[in-house]
C-alpha cells in the first residue's frame, strides 16, 4: 500500500473502532490529559506500551528512543530526556514513572558490542546507548561466561536499573520519590517467551 | 460525532485489531504494577496468543517500514490513532513530537534513532505527526519574547522549533492565541521535516528516492466541537 493511503486508512479504522465508539472518553480528553503513568520504550517496532500493556489514550505519557535509555540531568546533551521528564513530573503530575526494557533490543546488543578500547563508528548510536555503560560493565564482569545473546538479556535488565537509578539525578523525580508521591518501576517485555516481568525501584 | 485529521481518506483496511480490549475501567485506583501486569494478559491473551504466525516472525527481527515521531502525549499514541501493527512503525516519541537538527553533542537521542532506523533498519518512511491542543507548542507560542526562560528543560527543547513560532506571529498575529496554537501544532511539522534533511543519511535516501518524508497532524478536537 502507498504509504499515504496506508496513514490514511489506519487513521479511518481508528477513527470507526475507536473513537466513534468512545464519544465520553474523547470529549473528556480534548479538554486535557491526566495519566498517571509515565513510561519509557524502546522505539522497537515490536514493543509500543500501548500495545503491549494496554494502556487507554489518556493513561499513559510515552517516551520512545533508542533502547528505552534514561540520561542523567544535564541540561545540554540530554534536554530532550529532561523536557519529558519535566513536563510529566511537574505539570502533569504523573504517579509512576515505569521503564521498560525487551528483548532482542538492538540498542543494547549495540551497547555490549562496543569496543572495549571505546573507539566509535556511527554518529549517533554509541554515543547514546553509552549512557547505559555502568549496566555493560557489571554484565561483563559479573557474566563473562555467557554467550553475548545471554549477556544482552541480562544487560537489558541492568540498563532499565540503571535508567531507574538515572531517573533520581532530577531534582523534581527525587524529591515526589522521597514524599512518595511518585514510584519507579523497571519491567521488561520479551516477546520470544512471552512474558512480562516487573520490579520496583 | 466527527475527527478530523488533515489527510483524511476513505479506504478500509482489514478489521484485525492489534490492540486488546480495554481493561482499564472501574480500575482506577488499581495497584500500578497490577495495572501492568493485568494490561499485560489482556494483551497477550487477545493478541500475542492469536497471532503465533506474527509473533515468531517478530521474534527473529523486525523490518518496519515506517519512522514515526510522535508527542509523548498520553492521548495520540501513532499505534492507537494510525492502527499500526507490532512490526510495522519504529517508533520516536518526545515533546511535541520535534526532530532537532544534526548535532552530536546536544540531540544524539533522536539522531542515533534516525541513525539506527534509516541506516540499520533501512525504513522506506518518516512521518511527523503533530496533534492538536500539544502543551509543547503551547509552551512554545508562550516563550517571553526576551528569550527568558523559567523551566529546566521543556522551553530549551521546544525552541527546536522556534522559527515555526516566529512565522505565525509573523502571518497569524490576528487570530486568536488558541487558533495560533493550531498553526504552529503544522508549521513545527514542516520546521521537523527541514531539519530531518540535516542528517546525511536522510538527505542521501531522499535524492535516491528510496525515503520518504510525510507530515501529519492528528486533530482530536475540531469534530467535537462541530458535531
Amino acid at each position: 500500500m502507498e504509504p499515504l493511503e496506508r496513514i490514511k486508512s489506519g487513521f479511518e479504522h481508528f477513527k470507526m473502532e475507536v473513537y466513534e465508539k468512545k464519544p465520553d472518553m474523547f470529549a473528556q480528553l480534548k479538554e486535557g490529559q491526566s495519566p498517571k503513568f509515565m513510561v519509557f520504550a524502546c522505539a522497537d517496532s515490536r514493543v509500543c506500551p500501548s500495545v503491549v500493556l494496554n494502556f487507554q489514550p489518556g493513561e499513559a505519557f510515552a517516551v520512545r528512543n533508542i533502547a528505552n535509555m534514561v540520561p542523567p540531568y544535564d541540561q545540554t546533551k540530554c534536554c530532550g530526556a529532561g523536557a519529558a521528564i519535566e513536563y510529566a513530573v511537574h505539570h502533569l503530575k504523573v504517579e509512576n514513572i515505569v521503564v521498560m526494557g525487551h528483548s532482542r533490543c538492538g540498542g543494547i546488543k549495540g551497547l555490549m558490542s562496543i569496543k572495549d578500547d571505546g573507539t566509535t563508528s556511527t554518529d549517533f548510536i554509541e554515543n547514546w546507548v553509552k549512557i547505559c555503560n555502568p549496566a555493560r560493565e557489571k554484565v561483563k564482569a559479573e557474566h563473562s561466561a555467557l554467550s553475548l545473546e545471554d549477556q544482552c538479556t541480562r544487560c537489558e535488565m541492568e540498563a532499565v536499573n540503571v535508567s531507574l537509578q538515572n531517573l533520581k539525578t532530577y531534582p523534581f523525580v527525587n524529591e515526589a520519590v522521597e514524599k512518595k508521591s511518585l514510584k519507579l518501576i523497571g519491567a521488561h517485555y520479551d516477546f520470544v517467551s512471552g512474558s512480562l516481568e516487573t520490579w520496583e525501584s | 460525532m466527527r475527527c478530523r485529521c488533515f489527510f483524511v481518506a476513505i479506504h478500509r483496511i482489514s478489521k484485525t485489531s492489534f490492540l486488546a480490549k480495554d481493561s482499564s475501567r472501574g480500575q482506577k485506583e488499581m495497584d500500578p504494577v497490577e495495572r501492568l501486569t493485568s494490561g499485560f494478559e489482556r494483551f497477550k491473551k487477545e493478541v500475542y496468543e492469536n497471532n503465533p504466525p506474527l509473533f515468531s516472525q517478530l521474534a527473529q527481527g523486525q523490518s518496519p517500514k515506517f519512522l514515526v515521531f510522535a508527542c509523548a502525549d498520553s492521548r495520540v499514541c501513532p499505534s492507537v490513532v494510525l492502527s499500526f501493527q507490532p512490526g510495522e512503525a519504529f517508533i520516536v516519541r518526545n515533546i511535541a513530537n520535534m526532530v532537532p537538527p544534526y548535532d552530536q553533542t546536544r540531540y544524539s537521542g533522536v539522531g542515533a534513532a534516525v541513525e539506527y532506523a534509516v541506516v540499520h533498519l533501512k525504513v522506506e518512511y518518516i512521518v511527523v505527526i503533530g496533534h492538536s491542543r500539544c502543551g509543547g507548542i503551547k509552551g512554545l507560542m508562550s516563550m517571553k519574547e526576551d528569550g527568558t526562560t523559567s523551566s529546566d528543560f521543556i522551553e530549551e527543547w521546544v525552541k527546536i522549533c522556534l522559527p515555526a513560532m516566529e512565522k505565525v506571529k509573523a502571518e497569524h498575529s490576528a487570530l486568536p492565541f488558541t487558533d495560533q496554537c493550531t498553526q504552529c501544532e503544522k508549521e513545527a511539522v514542516n520546521i521537523s521535516l527541514e531539519n530531518l534533511k540535516t542528517y546525511p543519511f536522510v538527505r542521501e535516501g531522499v535524492e535516491k528516492t528510496t525515503l520518504k518524508l510525510i507530515g501529519a497532524h492528528y486533530d482530536f478536537v475540531a469534530a467535537c466541537n462541530n458535531g
